[in-house]
C-alpha cells in the first residue's frame, strides 16, 4: 500500500540535513547557517527537501542519510557529516505575506517509496518539498537567521576545526 | 606597510625608485635609489615568500632582493581559495550542490580585488570574506561583521551584475540591489564597504 500524500499542517515543523561546510562561526563563536545553504538545488528540480515532523525526527532524519548512496556512486553518506536544523512550516509559507517582493513558497508533502525499496534510495514518508524562487538575497538571509539547531554542529570554531580533521582521517 | 609590501600587492608591473634601505636588498645594501622591474610573472612566489628581480641603477645589472615575507596578502589569499573553489565538482557538499560555475567565481575574483583597492583608498582595510558556493552554482561572498552584515551573489555572469544584500542584523531595516560588475561603485555601497571594513 502506497503512502498518500497529505497536507502539512502550518504548526508542524521541517527537519533540513545541511552538510557541515554550510556552518559558519559568527563573531561571538556561534554557529550558524550558511546563507548559501538555502539555495534551491537544479540537480533535483529547483526545490529544497526536507523532512516533515510528522513523520521524522531531527536524529531519524539524519539517521535516514546513511541509507543514501552519494549521488552517482554506490557508497553511503557518512551521517556524521551532517547536522540538522528546524523551520516552522508557516515560516515559509508566509514569507510571501510578510515581505511582499518574496515569490511564495509552498511546502508540500512528498513522499518517496518504492517495492521493493532499492539499496541506496531508502523509502521516506516524511519527505516533503519546498517550491519556489530562493535566489532573494535577504529571503536566504532571513531563513538562515531563523534556523533553529536539531542536530547540533561543534559549539566553537576550534571545536568544528578538530570535527572536521577527525572526518578527513 | 612598507613599499615593498605595496608593490607586491598591487601586484602589477612595477617601475620607479625605492630606496634600497626601505628593505633588505641583497647586494643593494646601501641606501641608493634602485629600479624594480618586470612583471610579476618575473617574481618568485613561494608559500608567500617572494623574490623579487631588481636593477640597481649603481650596479646597473639584476640582483634579488632578499626574499621578504607576505603576511596575509589579500589578493594571494583569495587567488588560493577562488583556485580551491575551481577544483569543486557537482555533489561536492553530498546533497546534489552544483559545481560552482567558473564565470561567478572569476566575476567574484575581480569584483573583490576592484573593492579591495577602494577600500584601502579611504585607508581601511577589507577583511577576508567567507567565499560560499550555493547549491545552484552561484557564490555567496558573506563579511558578518559584529555591527553589520554585507553579502554579494555572483549568480549571472552573462549579465555582468553583482547582486548585494546589506543590514545591521535587522532584515527589516536591510537594502538589497545590484551593481555592474566594471561600473561605477555607487555612494551607498562605498558606505556599506566602509562599515565593513576595518
Amino acid at each position: 500500500m502506497s503512502w498518500p500524500i497529505e497536507d502539512i499542517s502550518d504548526s508542524d515543523s521541517l527537519y533540513f540535513f545541511v552538510h557541515h561546510s554550510k556552518v559558519e562561526y559568527d563573531h561571538e563563536d556561534n554557529a550558524v547557517l550558511k546563507e548559501a545553504a538555502l539555495t534551491d538545488t537544479p540537480l533535483n528540480g529547483g526545490n529544497k527537501s526536507c523532512d516533515w515532523s510528522r513523520y521524522a525526527s531531527a536524529e531519524q532524519t539524519r539517521v535516514l542519510l546513511g541509507r543514501q548512496y552519494k549521488t552517482g556512486k554506490t557508497e553511503f553518506k557518512n551521517p556524521a557529516e551532517f547536522f540538522v536544523f528546524s523551520h516552522g512550516v508557516e515560516q515559509w509559507r508566509s514569507l510571501h505575506l510578510r515581505f511582499r517582493e518574496f515569490p511564495e513558497q509552498r511546502v508540500e508533502h512528498n513522499p518517496i517509496e518504492e517495492n521493493p525499496e532499492p539499496i541506496g534510495f531508502p523509502n521516506n514518508r516524511a519527505h516533503a518539498i519546498i517550491i519556489g524562487d530562493k535566489s532573494d538575497m535577504r529571503l536566504r538571509v532571513a531563513m538562515a537567521r531563523s534556523a533553529q539547531w536539531e542536530v547540533k554542529p561543534p559549539a566553537t570554531k576550534a571545536e568544528m576545526k578538530a570535527y572536521r580533521r577527525e572526518l578527513e582521517e | 606597510m612598507t613599499v615593498l609590501q605595496q608593490i607586491v600587492k598591487s601586484s602589477k608591473e612595477y617601475r620607479g625608485s625605492v630606496r634600497a634601505n626601505s628593505f633588505k636588498a641583497g647586494e643593494a645594501a646601501e641606501p641608493y635609489s634602485i629600479i624594480v622591474g618586470g612583471s610579476t610573472k618575473d617574481w618568485v612566489n613561494r608559500n608567500h615568500v617572494v623574490e623579487i628581480p631588481v636593477v640597481s641603477r649603481t650596479l646597473g645589472h639584476s640582483v634579488f632582493v632578499s626574499t621578504y615575507v607576505i603576511s596575509s596578502d589579500f589578493e594571494l589569499q583569495l587567488t588560493e581559495s577562488i583556485d580551491g573553489l575551481k577544483r569543486l565538482k557537482n555533489d561536492w557538499d553530498g546533497d546534489d550542490a552544483l559545481a560552482p560555475i567558473v564565470s561567478n567565481l572569476d566575476d567574484a575574483k575581480q569584483f573583490l580585488l576592484r573593492i579591495h583597492a577602494e577600500v584601502k583608498r579611504m585607508g581601511l582595510n577589507l577583511p577576508m570574506p567567507e567565499l560560499n558556493p550555493c547549491n545552484d552554482g552561484s557564490l555567496d561572498v558573506v563579511w558578518r561583521q559584529p555591527e553589520n552584515f554585507l553579502l554579494l551573489n555572483f549568480r549571472e555572469p552573462e549579465q555582468g551584475l553583482v547582486h548585494y544584500y546589506f543590514d545591521n542584523y535587522d532584515t527589516k531595516l536591510a537594502r538589497q540591489s545590484a551593481l555592474e560588475l566594471l561600473g561605477v561603485i555607487p555612494r551607498d555601497f562605498k558606505f556599506y564597504l566602509q562599515a565593513i571594513a576595518e
